[in-house]
């Protein structure tokens, strides 16, 4: 008998594992995870052993330590293969270990499903929608099979959502949402997340589910996904102190709502956070996706939580076309413009942002770069730019879709998704794959590249107001700054050879590297030697943010590039003066200046300059520059940085590593205000560097 | 004689209804909130003889922000909702 030998309690090994080969992929807490395991612990009473991991190693370590009699795992495009290469092996050490899987990565049709398990047969159970109800209620049945997965599919037992193949059918069990959320206990409350304090991971915390629009490129956007369900208010104040009183090193607090700030509970949830930063001085920043729609409710909540809530107004594209095609609807240009003024004038580190995506349904180089020009030109202070990805158990990757648009797709490693680990004695290496639009009857590859350089000049120039008081002179002058940045773009011959090498490596990066198929990525990443360049960072990086990053590096360089364009472009449009481009070229230098190394932020600087800096920035160095004199004399300035900003970036280099892709991802998810150097009249001589 | 209301300052502006029960709801900027999406309904539609298709829409609501009222030509309150 295998249940229940001696006093053994079975063992229930539950997943939400990241790759670890180049750094932590996904430094984040399991916690979709934890509230399975939470339910489950409540349900299963002391019957059960259950144990979270997050990290390959640990689990490995663990399977061979103590022979779970379950394993389960969250399916994400960035772990599935992962999970299912240990999954594997742990069944060739117990064939009887049933193997359970869950999470959105799974496709939307019966027949699809059914594919699915059938090219995946060591899955044994898996569970779609919410997981909780439905896995408690597969672990109570199976000790009435004796722990036999395939007796329970022999007696084809219906579980609420799960899934599974009994020889060539697919067996699905009723499908339901969990009314009340807060049926599940509170996994920190419990201190069933108590471990994972201990680690370089940011918390994360929910207080509703469900999304209420369809968008078609992502899966929450299915119908069966609509209804909105909250935890009690009282519960996340809870958890909020609770997680602030053990939170250590780690600055950032992720909100995993899909439409923050959009509800009318969301006010109350933001001035519980606000309580909890003037208490605790955390968290620093806060990482959420911010309402579609609902905007004065959202402002609101934005007010409340000033500056440490990077603020955003997804819309995707801007073309009517192209949003249709994905049953989307877009706030009005008026509100959008609004509600950017409103948010970026709350704080002086306010970082407001756009999504776009590139290569959507009907998408082309003309309407992307117009839905860029729309974000530039209306108050958005970064441009978040996304590839379509054909994420399975979206309505844009089914068949339908597929044959409707014509896409050109393409297969390519997961950036940070590979790893080489050890299960006993035996070494494997694995790399996750996902599926990307590169292509489509309406935007040919050529055009989808030249977009993706377009994405780059747009990261590298006008993302985390790198020039902000560059582009600001520009628009005083009624200059877009979408125009200076198209400048760059079509005017390669200004481009320094560094600048130049740099943008040569990402083209081949974002042309080459794909694969036509998910077999032929999996097959070509993991032969000897090839996965070790995906692991070093050789191949399978992300493009966009190792070579924005690796820009940002050569910030003399790319500086020079944007003044030769500003001079050039003013001179096109007649605006140029001797005493316009002596402000513009000291204006770039101090902003070289002010903004590059951040990481070196023990270093103090100084430097001169003709102009009072410190004065215009007052004014946001909104100020025409044909209106500005030199001073009679030079004005000397200091750099620094003060401790609270020193501890951040510490905290900051300390979770993404100082390495080129590192260092993208820390550019990525940082308010990079947040990180740039003080800046004051020099009073006394303390100049530790001089600023060249 | 009941028809729907939609109370426009819990709703979100996300087309559940208008997609459930089109003849009744329609979602468009609202002036009265910053131009952000709401829906509303057209109350010159006799809903009885629809009344499952809207209380499809109601039963849908992601935020619960639809109710059947009670309405009279001289409730003036309900014709401006």
């Amino acid at each position: 008998m295998r249940y229940g030998i001696g006093s053994m309690k079975p063992k229930i090994f539950l997943s939400d594992l990241t790759h670890t080969g180049r750094g932590i992929h996904a430094p984040t807490f399991p916690l979709g995870m934890s509230y399975v395991a939470s339910y489950a612990k409540k349900n299963l009473s002391e019957d059960f052993e259950i144990k979270i991991f997050r990290f390959p190693h640990d689990l490995t370590t663990a399977i061979i330590d103590e022979s779970p009699q379950l394993l389960c795992f969250s399916n994400y495009s960035w772990n599935f293969e992962l999970s299912y290469k240990i999954s594997s092996l742990a069944k060739q050490r117990d064939r009887n270990l049933i193997v359970v899987f869950g999470g959105p990565n799974f496709p939307v049709l019966a027949t699809e499903r059914a594919e699915f398990l059938k090219e995946r047969p060591l899955i044994d159970f898996y569970f779609q929608n919410e997981g909780e109800i439905g896995f408690t209620e597969l672990v109570k049945k199976l000790p009435q099979y004796n722990f036999d997965a395939v007796a329970l599919k022999k007696a084809k037992e219906l579980v609420t959502n799960g899934v599974y193949l009994f020889g060539e059918q697919l067996i699905e069990g009723p499908f339901q949402r969990i009314v009340d959320p807060n049926v599940i206990p509170s996994p920190y409350l419990s201190g069933l997340l108590d471990p994972f304090f201990k680690l370089p991971l940011s918390p994360m915390i929910e207080s509703t589910r469900g999304c209420p629009f369809s968008c078609a490129f992502c899966a929450d956007g299915l119908l069966s996904k609509s209804m909105i369900h909250r935890f009690h208010s009282e519960r996340t104040k809870k958890e909020l102190h609770y997680i602030a009183e053990r939170v250590k090193n780690v600055d950032e607090l992720i909100i995993t709502d899909l439409n923050f700030g959009m509800y009318k509970e969301d006010v109350l949830f933001a001035e519980n956070i606000a309580e909890i930063q003037r208490k605790y001085n955390w968290p620093v920043v806060i990482g959420a996706s911010p309402g579609k729609n609902n905007k004065a409710q959202v402002m609101q909540v934005i007010d409340i939580l000033r500056g440490s809530l990077m603020v955003g107004a997804a819309i995707q594209s801007s073309d009517a076309d192209v949003l249709k095609n994905i049953k989307r609807s877009n706030i009005s240009l008026e509100a959008y413009r609004s509600f950017m003024e409103y948010s970026n004038g709350l704080s002086k580190d306010s970082n407001t942002f756009t999504d776009i995506i590139l290569a959507l349904p009907g998408d082309t180089k003309q309407k992307h770069f117009q839905s860029l020009r729309y974000g530039i030109e209306n108050g958005a202070q970064a441009m978040k730019m996304f590839q379509a990805i054909m994420l399975s158990g979206t309505e844009m990757a089914t068949t339908e879709m597929r044959q409707k648009y014509k896409y050109i797709t393409k297969f390519r490693i997961i950036p940070g998704g590979t790893g080489t680990y050890q299960f006993g004695e035996q070494s494997f290496s694995v790399a996750e794959v996902e599926e990307i639009i590169v292509g489509s009857k309406d935007l040919p590859f050529k055009d989808y590249v030249s977009c993706r350089v377009m994405n780059l000049v747009v990261e590298t120039y006008f993302n985390n107001a790198l020039f902000r008081e560059v582009f600001s002179a520009l628009e005083s002058m009624e200059v877009s700054p979408f125009d200076c940045l198209l400048y760059i773009h079509e005017h390669t011959e200004l481009y320094t050879p560094k600048m130049g090498e740099i943008v040569a490596r990402f083209i081949k990066a974002t042309s080459t590297d794909l694969y036509d198929s998910y077999e032929e990525a999996v097959k070509c990443a993991s032969q000897p030697g090839v996965i070790q360049k995906y692991i070093k960072g050789e191949l399978g990086i992300n493009e966009l943010l190792v070579h924005r990053a690796e820009l940002y590096q050569e910030m003399e360089d790319i500086a020079l590039v944007l003044f030769q364009a500003i001079k050039s472009l003013l001179q096109e449009k007649r605006l140029l003066s001797q005493n316009v481009e002596r402000y513009f070229k000291q204006l770039v230098d101090f902003t070289v200046c002010r903004k590059k190394e951040f990481y070196h932020c023990e270093e103090t600087w100084e430097s001169t300059f003709d102009y009072d800096f410190k004065s215009l920035e007052e004014k946001q160095f909104r100020v025409d520059p044909r209106m500005i004199l030199p001073g009679p004399q030079p004005f000397a300035f200091q750099f620094y940085y003060d401790a609270a900003k020193k501890k951040h970036i510490r905290n900051a280099l300390a979770l993404y590593t100082n390495t080129p892709s590192g260092l993208g991802r820390l550019i990525q998810k940082s308010n990079m205000k947040k990180m740039y150097r003080n800046f004051d009249y020099c009073l006394k001589e303390i100049p530790v560097a001089v600023c060249t | 004689m009941r028809k729907a209301f939609v109370d426009r300052d819990i709703c979100i502006g996300c087309s559940v209804c208008s997609e459930t029960c089109p003849a009744v709801f329609q979602v468009k900027e609202d002036p009265t909130h910053g131009q952000d999406f709401k829906s509303f309904t057209n109350d010159s539609v006799d809903q009885e003889p629809i009344a499952g298709q809207v209380q499809a829409a109601i039963d849908s609501c992601p935020v619960q922000c639809i109710s059947w009222k009670e309405y009279c030509e001289d409730d003036s309150d309900l014709k401006k909702r």
